[in-house]
């Protein structure tokens, strides 16, 4: 039998906030920069030939436009940051939650619920920033084939660049899969959890609940969806 | 399959560079790009051209794993996924591709499909709001049949997302395929997310 270590990287996920423009000069500020990026956007997407030509020629109007549109739009900088507060401390909370320890024993129950390998914890291993290389071999884990290595890369709060966007509470976990006695990284993946999108303002409601509520979500969610790509999923045939 | 095997199939997939001509997969050498040199200014825009029109002829809807035969995915001319097909009643029957479906015999030259034993459909439904997640409200494992009549009344005017995936026992050991999406392959997401099937209930 195989036996799986699963290994979670102690440092934590980056965080990342898409928040609303703050106020009338951040509104002005947000919708020139939309304003003028829109119509260069959608012209280079498009399949028009010299499109990109054609949105860069209508800047000068869709910028000023984009300026007033974000004037009227934008939510009060008061409300906004009132709204930071409340979300910076949920994620306080969220890092002091043991939310690695939490996804190592996921991992580990569902990995050895639904595949025939066994899976353990191995507490107290991986890399310690995102730039360390675990050499593994190296290592004193008996017993242990493959390495499961898991880190928490980025969290927070993502959307559209607009100016009072709808954002969703996302987690990304990059996954790696290393043979043990040679380091040979055999799968690298990235995988995402994303909730469904509120406003900034409904995100920091009842202290950031929500966001706290839908980050913690995640966690089961992600073990699933790495046990299954990385162990269960067989690769059909494609003509 | 060993493990490495399997872990090829996840790399190959990332790097969209998925072969399988012998029914194994095995590392694809890189496409040679048709944008590189002077064949690039000629090629651009007719390619450009080319996909435009078949995304205009709605036959381009990407697609991973078993795909709906109830409610079917509509999706609109430039849409990224599809739209909230109504439902029948507010305890549809759902119906899906089996597994294996007619692509996978076509493909299989190495007789895998001879050798994979006790096929079984799991079903997962999350009601949605904004369509970019939701909350799981109905889930069935092991079921037999390509269909599934729900036996318990959803919330009507809601919207739903769905996909279904088949699991099966290959050598012994348990194995799954993807969870069927359509649209935008959102394939590094977890479920639900916006590529799942979509259906709204009746008032």
């Amino acid at each position: 039998m195989v036996n799986v270590g699963v290994v979670i990287a102690p440092y934590s996920a980056e965080r990342k906030f898409r928040m609303p423009a703050k106020g009338v000069i951040g509104g002005a500020g947000r919708g020139l920069v939309v304003g003028a990026a829109m119509p260069v956007v959608a012209g280079a997407a498009s399949p028009i030939p010299g499109g990109t030509i054609i949105g860069l020629l209508l800047v000068p109007i869709t910028a000023p436009v984009g300026m007033v549109y974000g004037t009227v739009k934008a939510v009060p900088a008061k409300e906004v940051e009132k709204a930071e507060v409340a979300i910076d401390q949920a994620a306080d909370r969220l890092d002091a939650f043991d939310t690695r320890g939490l996804f190592q024993d996921e991992i580990v129950r569902l990995g050895s619920e639904r595949t025939g390998l066994k899976f353990v914890a191995l507490p107290g291993i991986g890399p310690k920033d995102l730039k360390e290389v675990v050499a593994y071999d190296q290592l004193d884990i008996l017993g242990i084939d493959t390495v499961l290595e898991l880190r928490l890369e980025e969290g927070g709060l993502w959307g559209l660049y607009t100016i009072d966007p709808s954002s969703s509470a996302f987690l990304e976990i990059r996954v790696r899969l290393i043979r043990k006695q040679d380091n040979d990284v055999l799968l690298e993946d990235t995988v995402e959890c994303k909730s469904e999108e509120r406003k900034y303002t409904e995100w920091a409601e009842n202290e950031g609940q929500d966001f706290y509520d839908d980050m913690i979500s995640c966690i089961p969610l992600l073990a699933e969806k790495v046990v299954d790509d990385v162990f269960l999923v067989y690769p059909l045939p494609k003509k | 399959m060993s493990m490495t095997e399997y872990t090829q199939y996840s790399q190959l997939r990332i790097m969209g560079s998925l072969k399988s001509q012998t029914g194994r997969l095995r590392l694809g050498d890189p496409q040679p790009s048709p944008f590189k040199g002077e064949g690039r200014r000629r090629v651009r825009y007719p390619i450009f051209v080319l996909i435009f029109l078949f995304v205009l002829a709605g036959c381009g809807t990407p697609k991973v794993g078993l795909q709906p035969q109830y409610p079917l995915v509509k999706k609109g001319m430039f849409a990224l996924w599809g739209k909230f097909v109504e439902a029948d009643s507010l305890q549809p029957t759902l119906r899906w591709e089996p597994f294996p479906r007619q692509e996978d015999h076509d493909a299989d030259q190495e007789g895998f499909l001879s050798r994979i034993e006790d096929v079984r459909y799991e079903l997962r439904i999350w009601k949605t709001m904004t369509a970019s997640s939701g909350e799981l409200v109905y889930a069935r494992g092991r079921l037999t049949l390509p269909y599934h009549k729900l036996e318990e009344p959803l919330e009507p005017s809601k919207k739903y997302l769905w996909s279904v995936r088949a699991h099966f026992i290959f050598e012994g050991e348990p194995r799954t395929i993807e969870w069927g999406l359509a649209g935008l392959l959102l394939r590094g997401e977890v479920v639900p997310n916006p590529s799942c099937f979509r259906f709204r209930t009746p008032p």
